[in-house]
């Protein structure tokens, strides 16, 4: 099975707070997520400003091959302690946050029929 | 009904006079598949009519585990909790337990949520032939396992297979279990366990 699943991080920052935890992420998360298998595809920031008394909304997308990517990336942050680490350090300039999992609509059939 | 499931670490030359000696306490007993996650050495499972059965029969279980020299005994103990059986007399197939333990601050406030889509596992993964999913009534090993969750499979590919790459498991369930998401209530030490009884455990 080798589409393209993609790992969603949808993260609201806390007001005036997205450059930092963009950088945060970028510095602390991003390259062990590298070494896991994962391929950043893009980050998104909405709107399109920084803004200072509200909140920035983060979109950043990754993507891994199949289901057997996703359960290697997976395992292998479950048991780093760095993984969790990051996220209580970056909690303070969150709001709230959600990670989804999906996949292009072509690939629902292929990946839903195992 | 009160269920068992004793997931015993002893050494390899121990194994087999332990299995046969919880076989003879009425349990089904198996070594622990290749594959498994903190799934012991072997795996046992008994059902007792009431708790009373359980209390006496509790002891030479005990003493059988100890008389192995076992280094290792996760166990909990189980009612019916939610069920269902779709091959009943499944013989020949590949039993699964996991032990769980949904400790995490947000847990007591999720659980009914949590335990409602665990549920769901078997409509989408129907190689989940035989299963069940019990709150542990009491428990020991590494840690308080608050559940038990599991399944017969027609094969052991059931497991490995569907059950494994279904998105219902990894992007849907998964999340419970994992600690990069919010949802995240369950401890991350488990014991996952398979094994081949030769006897139909769940229906």
């Amino acid at each position: 099975m080798d589409q393209t699943i993609f790992i969603i991080d949808d993260i609201v920052a806390a007001p005036g707070r997205a450059r930092d935890l963009l950088e945060l992420y970028r510095t602390r998360y991003a390259p062990a997520a590298l070494a896991r298998g994962m391929v950043l595809d893009r980050e998104i920031v909405a709107p399109p400003m920084w803004l200072d008394e509200l909140s920035n909304r983060l979109l950043i997308t990754w993507t891994v091959t199949g289901p057997g990517g996703w359960w290697g990336q997976a395992v292998q942050s479950r048991y780093d302690p760095a993984v969790e680490a990051f996220w209580a350090e970056a909690a303070p300039l969150i709001a709230s946050r959600a990670r989804y999992f999906g996949s292009a609509e072509a690939d629902v059939e292929a990946l839903s029929h195992v | 009904m009160f269920n068992l499931i004793c997931l015993v670490s002893a050494d390899e030359a121990a194994r087999t006079d332990l299995t046969a000696a919880l076989k003879a306490l009425n349990g089904a007993a198996a070594p622990v598949m290749e594959g498994n996650f903190n799934g012991g050495d072997v795996a046992a499972r008994f059902a007792f009519p009431d708790e009373a059965a359980y209390r006496a029969a509790r002891p030479a279980i005990d003493a059988a585990i100890a008389a192995a020299g076992a280094v290792q005994c996760n166990w909990a103990l189980f009612g019916n909790g939610q069920s269902a059986v779709d091959a009943p007399g499944l013989a020949d197939g590949v039993w699964r337990g996991l032990l769980l333990c949904a400790d995490r601050p947000q847990a007591t406030a999720r659980l009914a949520e949590f335990e409602a889509e665990m549920v769901l596992m078997p409509k989408y993964i129907p190689a989940i032939r035989n299963w069940r999913l019990a709150p542990a009534i009491e428990s020991g090993g590494d840690l308080p396992w608050t559940h038990v969750w599991e399944q017969e499979y027609a094969d052991i590919g059931g497991l490995m297979g569907p059950y494994m790459l279904h998105p219902y498991h990894w992007a849907v369930i998964d999340r419970w279990f994992d600690p990069e998401c919010p949802d995240w209530i369950v401890n991350t030490r488990l014991c996952h366990s398979f094994a081949a009884f030769g006897a139909p455990v769940l229906g």
